[in-house]
């Protein structure tokens, strides 16, 4: 099953400029769509694959969970939202290899027994919702019949797996807090496996090459030449990507590792890491969707950090007091240091509140805005010590 | 000494009496996001919780001294079987039930993560039943009914909650949340892609 | 959230103010209870007094008045004035 002559790389083929690939262009690259049955379960959970969602959760397991269900009944969602603003990955796989994409939710389809596909794709991200529309358009009907897409809201946590569910089943794209999660019951009352594109896309390439391709697509953005979605192999290093990137345009203060709801971590320190999730858990880190951001030394980082607590703070759903309240005083007192300059009161109540506000949400959008704020107090010590009033936020 | 253990019984049933009605009304506070100045809601919230941990206790005393008390002839199994008291069959069961029915909304609110939000609020809409339910028990068992203090606190217990419910139903529930929540809502409409 | 730190210590007062007062209010209420019906041992089932008449040695002290003021109510009351 293995072929060792093709490219088994999400983003081999013909130039990503040149625009979507079509059918007839993969199934020439890549070959027809393989049958799948039960036994890709097996598959996928044998090649230690993991979403690419941000979870990093083993998709054998997740697949295991929904095949427990009775056949028929299980829905897959398609999570194309890409809700974290940096992350371009999921977008570009859809604009340049929608192929891949479908490819995946329907081996998936077919290996769970699903009745149905939900495709859900930012509303922002036209190029790829027409891509996808083109794509669906050149495969069979039987592959049609079974996909609904929906548009997912340009909100930060309309990309959560429970917040995709309950546009489909109620309207509104706001997370709900578990119990029942998706798998359990999720669009209308089924059994719902909700996988990022870049997911299904490896799928699709594991199902033809009995292994996993070892790769995953990051976006490295902030202070480099050619910022942009890199798809780089297991073990690579951030400073690798930095140079796949362009290398940097000066000389950087710290790292962004996994978007808004990630941490910072010295240049330094953060060039010698590896892109491989379970090694930065051992540090404490987490890859998240993949966004690697890097702060150039002449940027402020209070007021960096204070402009994305302010965007958090904006981006709650407004149905847990803890979080609208608690974020919006915190992206508060960020603003204040930022803009008046450092004073002891805002930076000692920063301290308790985000201890306060922990835990207290019922999804898991004030979690991430706290730990993200508190690696910022711990890597940024001098900075929020000493900041000078003089310095503006950019817009 | 065992007598003793029969005034415990009634004093502490009493004071539940009182912390219910008085956790009761914080409950139905904390609802109407009554706050000020110098009494921000989540006193309001706190407070509710703290005195319904509180009432448990001396319910808790309550129940025990009234089992071990060799003359009330009251087995283990009266504390939770209802009805099932040769005394009072049907007010002390009233009482059974009431016990555990906060006991079933204290032990859902301190597990409300694992059991999610609907079922938490299900549970603890059986608030109303249990209050009264442990009201008439009060007055039903009859040893106090008709004594003028406890009478007289049975009285400001009802009159205090009453009170509070009828507020409720009058002003309703300001939320300051329902105004960035319907804004957000707005924001996240589904809209079908052709 | 600034109120919130201050009525957090005002929180932990009343709690503590109002344990107190219930504590409190648990003893006088019981004596209370004790003024307005003492127990006795005459009205309660005859079981009850057997058992407690034979092994007892000391004088209670509560059973100075054995007046059987409980059966005022009419029904039986469940009571603990035992001689002990």
């Amino acid at each position: 099953m293995s072929d060792l002559r093709l490219d088994f790389r999400l983003l081999a083929g013909r130039d990503l400029a040149t625009g979507p690939e079509g059918l007839h262009e993969h199934v020439r690259r890549l070959g027809p769509l393989p049958y799948a049955d039960r036994s890709l379960i097996d598959l996928v959970a044998g090649s230690g694959l993991t979403g690419r969602g941000g979870a990093d959760f083993p998709v054998g397991l997740k697949w295991r969970s929904i095949a427990v269900a009775p056949k028929g009944s299980a829905v897959i969602l398609v999570n194309g939202a890409e809700g974290e603003p940096r992350s371009k990955k999921d977008r570009l796989l859809m604009t340049t290899r929608p192929h891949l994409v479908l490819d995946g939710a329907f081996l998936t389809a077919q290996a769970l027994h699903a009745k149905s596909i939900v495709l859900y794709i930012g509303e922002d991200h036209h190029a790829s919702r027409q891509s996808m529309k083109r794509a669906l358009a050149e495969r069979t009907d039987e592959e049609r019949r079974l996909v609904r897409t929906f548009d997912a809201p340009a909100r930060y946590v309309a990309g959560t797996s429970s917040a995709a569910v309950h546009l489909v089943n109620a309207g509104v794209a706001t997370p709900t807090s578990n119990p029942p999660t998706p798998h359990e019951r999720g669009v209308d009352g089924a059994p719902t496996l909700v996988q990022n594109v870049e997911t299904l896309a490896h799928v699709a390439l594991l199902a033809r090459s009995g292994r996993a391709t070892g790769t995953r697509l990051i976006t490295v953005v902030g202070g480099v030449s050619r910022p942009g979605v890199l798809e780089v192999d297991g073990g690579t290093t951030i400073g690798q990507a930095v140079a796949m990137a362009g290398g940097q345009t000066e000389p950087s203060r710290a790292v962004l590792i996994g978007g808004y709801f990630g941490s910072w971590v010295e240049a330094g320190k953060a060039m010698a890491l590896s892109i491989d999730p379970q090694a930065l858990r051992a540090h404490g880190l987490s890859l998240g969707c993949g966004v690697i951001g890097l702060l150039p030394a002449s940027r402020c980082a209070v007021c960096e950090v204070a402009g994305i607590m302010r965007y958090l703070a904006g981006e709650s759903s407004a149905q847990c007091g803890p979080c609208f309240f608690g974020l919006r005083a915190l992206a508060d007192a960020c603003g204040r240091i930022a803009d008046l300059g450092t004073n002891s009161t805002d930076l000692f109540q920063m301290q308790r509140w985000a201890a306060e506000v922990r835990g207290r949400g019922g999804c898991h959008h004030p979690d991430g805005a706290v730990m993200f704020l508190q690696s910022a107090l711990q890597t940024f010590g001098d900075e929020w010590i000493q900041h000078p009033p003089h310095l503006r936020r950019s817009a | 000494m065992d007598i003793l253990l029969w005034y415990t019984t009634r004093g502490a049933g009493a004071v539940t009496l009182v912390l219910l009605s008085g956790s009761v009304v914080l409950g139905i506070l904390s609802v109407l996001r009554v706050q000020s100045a110098a009494w921000p809601r989540f006193l309001t919230t706190g407070l509710h919780r703290n005195l319904a941990l509180m009432t448990l206790v001396f319910l808790a005393l309550h129940v025990v001294t009234a089992v071990v008390d060799p003359f009330t002839h009251l087995g283990w199994l009266t504390a939770v079987v209802p009805f099932s008291s040769y005394y009072r069959t049907l007010w002390l069961g009233l009482g059974t039930i009431a016990f555990e029915l906060l006991l079933a909304i204290v032990a859902t609110s301190l597990v409300r993560g694992f059991i999610g939000q609907a079922a938490w609020r299900w549970v603890h809409w059986l608030t109303y039943a249990a209050w009264p339910l442990g009201v008439v028990h009060g007055l039903g068992t009859g040893t106090d009914t008709w004594s003028p203090w406890f009478f007289a606190l049975t009285v400001i217990c009802v009159g205090a909650v009453a009170t509070a419910l009828v507020y409720r139903l009058v002003a309703g529930s300001p939320d300051p949340l329902t105004g960035p929540r319907a804004e957000f809502e707005a924001a996240v409409q589904r809209r079908e892609s052709p | 959230m600034q109120a919130r730190d201050v009525a957090l210590r005002q929180l932990n007062r009343l709690t503590t103010g109002i344990a107190l007062a219930a504590l409190a209010a648990l003893g006088v209420l019981s004596a209370i209870s004790a003024y307005t019906i003492p127990g006795t041992a005459t009205t309660s089932s005859t079981a009850a007094t057997a058992s407690t008449g034979a092994s007892s040695l000391t004088p209670s002290g509560l059973q100075s008045s054995s007046t059987p003021a409980t059966s005022s109510s009419g029904t039986p009351v469940a009571v603990s004035g035992g001689s002990h």
